[in-house]
């Protein structure tokens, strides 16, 4: 199937590839543009918070999951280190983030509410088999659950 | 029994694109937020890439042209290179993606870092596709996928609304909830865009050059597509499932894949975890096989270059570097820190954008009586083609507007 390729052609083949290639890169540069930061609005905090009662949901769930001894060790300290990784990601970018005057204490109570979100799960890090934590970790986040959700209801 | 082990090119072909880890991801969120109501996406996904698979296979078997000899025909030298580069680029992202996604199960597995499980499952992957023939690649990551099955499990054992599963096939022009129609309509065209994603057919197409099909096995080719992708439709349905029993009452919005994972093992004990951990393991893996060869596939027959995975490294050079190299770079992207989840939500839509110049070519292939003979479309095949075709134009203008709307679909 293999067949010889002429300087000429393969000159005139790179110009035609060079410009394809920049086609290309503009329509993935526009695809994937207009990711940076900017100022919060009604809908991006209700969002936040959305965000928040589901990852408290999911450290809940997940609590239930290894209290029930189904998850192997790995997999517990795996999984808790991504949500983790994930809820400081959000936080992160609350803490960069800016809102009108009027949604400012509202942007604040969120970034309290995560803070309090990341602290429990990094108790849960260390707490994977100890019960007794568990349980009183289960009982902050859905304290943190319920305050998200209190904040979320002014929105 | 080779005719029924024939039939794992249609198992890896739709479980690789069907069950990957946007899709395993994609899905359950659909779930999530709109419990059985996306069902019909998923049915009108599976009638889709069963027609356009089967054409596919047809046009390779009849004409011996792959997708890209018929992209480069059809569309010209230099819009038909516009579309491979595309299209490569999206196997990139892609198989980047998975291997990301290789990395999160082994780390879950082992514990080892995650870096340091990427960086040693690429050479295990780099000398499984080295060491086996077409065949045995497609069988091993085919019939391992098939434990993905525990999902399907987990779902029928958690109870789930039989009614609501039947009243999702109907399509539904609005979500059932206020103000997320728009979300709706994100999650719809990218479970459509999910299930026809362009890899599929150019390795399926291969494959059937690879597996060297004869017109007389043209029933085969049928019968290999659409139980693939039946299967792959069905887990998928369980994914939704298991995101409408599990995660939709609760609020949550899965955005990890240890969380899906979790929710495939739910019912059972850590055995059903690791069978739930290993399913999802082949599943990325053959998907990231056919990410890999299907980049190495599309360059070489657009530029009318030996390739083949059966034929031997040295007389296929090109072919095998560009495999090696699209896993490797798959390898680096993955090391700069991009999430794979950020890499999916862009293959996604970017897919959905490439996806009518892959198919339109397909379609008019299998329509010319020149070509195709006596093998070429009925009117049934054609109309259903036109139709699917139709319904990835639109999937493909609106893609890219309800992306920036939803924020890659955030709620």
């Amino acid at each position: 199937m293999a067949t010889g390729i002429s300087p000429l052609i393969h000159e005139r083949r790179l110009k035609v590839g060079g410009r394809s290639i920049q086609i290309v890169l503009i329509l993935f540069g526009a695809l994937t543009a207009g990711c940076g930061h900017k100022s919060k609005s009604v809908s991006d905090l209700c969002s936040d918070l959305r965000a928040l009662s589901s990852w408290t949901e999911q450290v809940d769930l997940f609590i239930g999951y290894i209290e029930d001894e189904k998850a192997t060790n790995d997999y517990a300290l795996g999984h808790v280190r991504y949500i983790d990784s994930e809820v400081k990601e959000a936080f992160k970018d609350l803490e960069e983030a800016t809102a009108e005057p009027q949604l400012d204490p509202l942007l604040r109570e969120c970034r309290q509410h995560y803070s309090f979100l990341i602290e429990q799960v990094g108790r849960l890090q260390l707490n994977l088999k100890n019960p007794s934590v568990l349980d009183d970790i289960k009982n902050e986040i859905q304290r943190i659950h319920a305050a998200s959700e209190r904040t979320r209801a002014i929105l | 029994m080779k005719k029924l082990l024939g039939v794992t090119l249609g198992i890896m072909t739709a479980l690789g694109g069907f069950v990957d880890f946007g899709q395993i991801i994609f899905t359950m969120q659909a779930g999530a937020l709109f419990r059985y109501r996306l069902l019909w996406a998923i049915v009108l996904g599976t009638v889709a890439i069963i027609t356009y698979m089967e054409m596919c296979g047809r046009v390779a078997v009849v004409a011996q042209k792959t997708v890209f000899v018929v992209v480069r025909e059809r569309l010209g030298r230099r819009f038909g290179l516009v579309v491979l580069i595309a299209s490569n680029l999206l196997n990139l992202i892609t198989c980047a993606a998975e291997l990301g996604g290789i990395a999160i199960v082994l780390h879950l597995l082992t514990g080892w870092p995650e870096k340091v499980v990427l960086i040693a499952s690429v050479p295990v992957l780099w000398c499984t596709i080295s060491a086996l023939q077409f065949e045995w690649i497609e069988r091993l990551f085919g019939l391992a996928g098939l434990t993905m099955v525990v999902f399907a499990i987990s779902a029928a054992q958690l109870h789930p609304d039989w009614a609501a599963i039947v009243g999702g096939v109907v399509p539904r022009l609005t979500s059932g909830k206020p103000g997320e129609g728009i979300l709706y309509w994100y999650f719809a065209v990218g479970i459509f865009s999910a299930m026809l994603m362009e890899y599929e057919v150019h390795f399926y197409s291969s494959g059937a050059i690879e597996e060297d099909w004869k017109p007389q096995d043209l029933s085969e080719n049928f019968s290999v597509a659409a139980f693939g992708s039946i299967l792959g439709a069905f887990l998928t349905v369980a994914l939704l499932a298991l995101g409408a029993i599990i995660f939709s009452p609760r609020g949550i919005f899965p955005e990890l894949l240890s969380t899906t994972i979790m929710a495939g093992a739910l019912p059972f004990g850590k055995g059903g975890l690791l069978l739930a951990l290993g399913g999802t393991l082949a599943c990325l893996g053959g998907a990231a096989v056919e990410t890999t060869l299907s980049g190495a596939y599309n360059y070489c027959q657009f530029y009318n270059l030996s390739w083949g995975k059966n034929l031997p490294a040295k007389k296929v050079p090109v072919f095998t570097k560009s495999w090696s190299a699209m896993l490797g770079i798959a390898m680096l992207v993955d090391l700069t820190g991009v999430g794979p989840l950020q890499l999916v939500n862009i293959s996604i839509v970017f897919g959905m954008v490439v996806m009518p110049f892959t198919y339109y070519p397909i379609l008019r292939v299998a329509m010319d009586k020149k070509i195709m003979g006596r093998h070429l479309n009925g009117r049934g095949d054609t109309a259903l083609g036109i139709a699917v075709l139709g319904l990835i134009i639109l999937a493909a203008i609106a893609a890219i507007p309800l992306m920036i709307v939803t924020n890659f679909g955030k709620p």
